[in-house]
């Protein structure tokens, strides 16, 4: 995964991506136990996207292909891991401003904050994220005050209560 | 002859007592595997993708890290 991380850095160094941060499983590993997963979601502010609604993936897509980079399905596959480029919407562009930088391998990147984390999670609303938000809940440091923050924004506070009732 | 192992953590005594144990152990052997540095919980995360390829025989995917 640190090469997989050097490449999407050179990306952002390049400006084929203004910023990113990892989320989805590997963002909840960060915080929780490890739990199966496959691909490393990479969330990525595009450039020229604030003045536009329109995005192009093309240029991020091609840069990677000519790397040598190869679709596999859904995932382009970056030295060993499948990794899916999802463009930020405004909480994950939220979320990506929010993000930590943390040291892999010497290798710096940024997660999710879990507060962030936990309110994309349950937006998404799938059984698989719900799991994650309980299992962030029990297992990590929740700032609660800046959690019900970010959800009441966004509108996700009845959806968190009917996932967390007590 | 054989002793019989006694383990430690659950003697004898009240159930309830005895079950609040249990479960707070197991909280406790979450809590640890959730503090382990990021780069080892990848490696387990690998372990865990090879172990499931294995059971399913095919599909499944394993990162080439």
């Amino acid at each position: 995964m640190k090469e997989t991380l050097k490449v999407i850095n050179k990306l952002r160094k390049q400006g084929v991506i203004t910023d990113y941060a990892i989320g989805g499983g590997i963002a909840a590993i960060y915080y929780i136990e490890p739990i199966l997963t496959y691909d490393l979601d990479v969330f990525v502010i595009l450039p020229g996207v604030r003045e536009s609604k329109v995005i192009d993936m093309a240029p991020l897509y091609e840069r990677l292909q000519k790397n040598g980079y190869s679709w596999q399905k859904e995932h382009l596959m970056i030295e060993g891991v499948p990794a899916q480029f999802i463009p930020a919407d405004e909480l994950e562009t939220e979320a990506i401003q929010n993000a930590i930088d943390i040291d892999y391998e010497g290798v710096k990147t940024r997660v999710f904050s879990v507060e962030y984390l936990i309110a994309i999670l349950t937006r998404a609303g799938r059984p698989k994220d719900i799991e994650k938000v309980k299992r962030l809940l029990e297992q990590a440091s929740v700032n609660k005050r800046k959690l019900r923050s970010i959800l009441a924004q966004y509108g996700l506070l009845d959806s968190y209560k009917k996932l967390n009732p007590i | 002859m054989k002793k019989k192992r006694v383990n430690t953590d659950h003697p004898e005594g009240n159930i309830d007592e005895i079950r609040k144990r249990i479960f707070a152990g197991k909280a406790r052997f979450h809590s640890c595997q959730a503090s382990l540095p990021f780069p080892e919980k990848i490696r387990i995360l690998v372990k865990l993708q090879r172990a499931v390829q294995r059971v399913r025989k095919s599909g499944g995917f394993v990162w080439d890290i």
